[in-house]
């Protein structure tokens, strides 16, 4: 259930974060040493830099006055017009039509591998949750531990050396090891171009799927192990009830519940995970802007991209708070 | 015997087996429930009551473990039948169809994200009720209950505890058994709905021709309502008879020290005298009489002999070497 009262709280807790989000963001990059309006200039000009050009920048790209005064200069211009800033590195192109035209690639990695994730998890513990202390059960249970606790970069270099480059085929390589799409297809909604972007998001993916879905496979395994012990599975199997039927709606039902949850939590690492595997992968998403933008010290850039992270997470959050009370009659939303 | 009986339990053991430990719960125990009657089954907790009652419809699950014994189950259309030999499919026929049962965590067994009427409807559609009979059994069952039927769209948690028993008794009726095995149906009830709901089953037995094993640790409770006691001490009963006899003219020990230990309106100045001691733990075999150790009346023999149920009187039987002489009558 859900109240009126629960959407209002919501939203002021929402604003606060997004405010104190925001200020971090602001204040963090610009403790990083270094100038960027130098490494800008010298990545165009050489050597042949001019006084008067570098105050001409600092005044256009609002790095004039104390630090102090940017950021008041900054907050007031973000939230009077919602305006992110131009890029320092892209210059003059302003850093929300970046982070647009870069967050689908993110946004489609991260959604096809959570839902995967949670997928997969939640099949493999069903399969060895009526099968638990048994082979299948140890071998799943022990192999899950292992692959959830790989780092996500080092799984995706694997990867990259092994289906990329070792193994070809036909004097082809298996998977491309690089980009979102093939640099020989126009972008469109063409079977080309389609085909070509699950083809080069097919390692990405897997990466990312393959250390997600064990922490919710381990999960559900133990949540089931003790819900079939409960008092109303043990009176499902006294009612004659038929197995799938005690299954599908005393265990299972009972036992998504955590899983809502714990997708909520591991939402945060497999953002994290994403913008590691599309680094390794030099894939266009904001995980990648967001690298090259603190290795060029974009201030704005970085910025914009932190604030996409944390609207997605508080979003993801709030889906999943929605979802679970429509999954648990319990749980009123107030 | 009567050619009565609906369930006969003979000679029946259960134990309970981990690594390093083995309960014996249920000992070599024997227990007829007759057609359309109600036998109360009396021991304090840990005797292996509820053990013995998850028999009736053979949900013995590890680490429980079927030693020895038979259920024979005379109510059905094809004569008898023999319930821990049933396979699976026959088995889960069987189940809730001829024997169900309400739980002793009834608070707990009723699924908390199911509304009550689909708990109510799964067990018929199981058991070969149509959609629509079944909904349309939901009111039947619920006002059979005692119950309003505007709960039949509630979710578990917006229940009382004895809106929910209520519940767990409309579920029991559901597949129209002959029989309802209602393990401490009242524990964790005030005693206000404890004694509607057992009025409620006593209503139901006359109206519905049902056959009830009510198991309880209050033999007071139990008294009021059933035809026949069993006894339990220690995985054993110790003694059976008549309702009447049992309370008035108690036969075993351990039933007359049970007996001395219900506080009664005119005893508010006397204190009430428990039973000194604790059961046995059933993890080593007992030689003699389980209840000697804290009985009054023990004798060396109750140590080394092992008393077997005895006739006191025509259905009378005790499980002691000297019975009687707490009379309550």
């Amino acid at each position: 259930m859900l109240t009126a009262r629960y959407l209002e709280r919501r939203v002021i807790y929402l604003f606060i974060t997004f405010f104190i989000a925001v200020s971090i963001n602001f204040f963090l990059p610009r403790l990083i040493p270094g100038n960027p309006v130098f490494t800008i200039l010298l990545s165009r000009y050489g050597n042949q830099i001019k006084p008067q050009y570098l105050q001409l920048i600092e005044s256009e790209l609002n790095l004039r006055g104390t630090l102090w005064q940017q950021y008041v200069g900054y907050m007031s211009s973000l939230f009077l017009h919602g305006y992110l800033g131009v890029s320092f590195y892209y210059y003059p192109a302003t850093v929300s039509s970046i982070i647009f035209s870069h967050l689908p690639w993110t946004l489609f990695l991260l959604g096809t591998a959570t839902l995967l994730s949670v997928f997969i998890g939640v099949s493999i513990a069903t399969y060895i949750g009526w099968r638990l202390g048994g082979k299948a059960d140890s071998l799943i249970s022990s192999i899950s531990i292992g692959l959830g606790s790989l780092p996500f970069f080092w799984l995706g270099l694997i990867f990259q050396i092994v289906f990329g480059l070792m193994i070809v085929i036909d004097g082809q390589h298996l998977f491309p090891i690089a980009h979102a799409f093939s640099a020989s297809v126009y972008p469109g909604l063409t079977f080309s171009f389609i085909s070509s972007v699950l083809y080069h998001s097919a390692l990405p993916i897997i990466t990312l799927v393959l250390i997600s879905f064990p922490g919710f496979t381990l999960l559900m395994r133990n949540t089931i192990s003790t819900i079939i012990n409960d008092d109303y599975v043990q009176m499902a199997r006294a009612k004659g009830l038929r197995t799938w039927r005690i299954k599908k709606m005393y265990v299972n039902r009972n036992a998504r519940l955590p899983i809502a949850t714990s997708v909520a939590l591991a939402f945060g690492s497999i953002v994290g995970g994403a913008f590691l595997v599309e680094v390794v992968f030099s894939y266009p998403g904001i995980g990648y802007m967001l690298y090259n933008a603190v290795t060029t010290s974009d201030f704005p850039l970085i910025d914009g991209i932190f604030l996409m992270i944390t609207i997605t997470v508080i979003i993801a959050n709030f889906i999943v708070d929605l979802l679970y009370a429509i999954l648990d009659p319990r749980v009123v939303l107030e | 015997m009567s050619g009565n009986e609906l369930l006969e339990v003979k000679d029946l053991s259960i134990s309970y087996v981990t690594r390093d430990e083995r309960i014996d719960a249920v000992r070599n125990v024997s227990l007829t429930l007759e057609k359309g009657s109600i036998h109360g089954l009396v021991g304090e907790s840990g005797c292996g009551k509820s053990t013995l009652a998850t028999i009736f419809l053979n949900l013995i699950y590890p680490p429980a473990r079927l030693v020895g014994g038979s259920l024979r189950y005379f109510g059905g259309p094809s004569g008898e039948i023999s319930v821990l030999e049933l396979k699976a499919p026959e088995l889960r026929r069987y189940r809730w169809k001829e024997v169900s049962m309400i739980f002793q965590g009834s608070m707990n067994s009723l699924n908390p994200v199911m509304r009550v009427y689909e708990q109510i409807i799964d067990a018929m559609i199981d058991h070969d009720y149509t959609f629509e009979e079944a909904m349309l059994r939901v009111d039947t069952l619920l006002e059979l209950a005692g119950i309003s039927k505007r709960v039949k769209n509630l979710y578990p948690h917006e229940l009382s505890g004895g809106m929910k028993q209520r519940v767990n008794i409309a579920i029991a009726l559901a597949c129209e058994p002959k029989a309802i095995i209602a393990d401490e149906p009242t524990t964790a009830l005030d005693v206000v709905v404890q004694s509607q709901i057992t009025r409620k089953l006593e209503s139901l037995r006359r109206d519905l021709g049902l056959s009830i094993l009510f198991i309880s640790h209050d033999i007071s409770l139990v008294g009021a309502i059933a035809d026949k006691i069993s006894v339990m001490y220690a995985g054993k009963i110790v003694e059976v008879g008549k309702a009447e006899e049992i309370l008035n003219t108690p036969a075993h020990q351990y039933t007359i020290a049970l007996l001395a230990s219900i506080p009664t309106l005119k005893s508010v100045e006397s204190r009430i005298s428990g039973i000194p001691g604790h059961p046995p733990r059933l993890n080593t075999p007992i030689t003699g009489c389980a209840f000697a150790d804290r009985c009054s009346k023990a004798q060396n023999r109750c140590r080394t002999e092992n008393p077997e149920l005895e006739s006191i009187s025509g259905d009378h039987f005790a499980a002691c070497f000297f019975p009687g002489g707490g009379s309550n009558s």
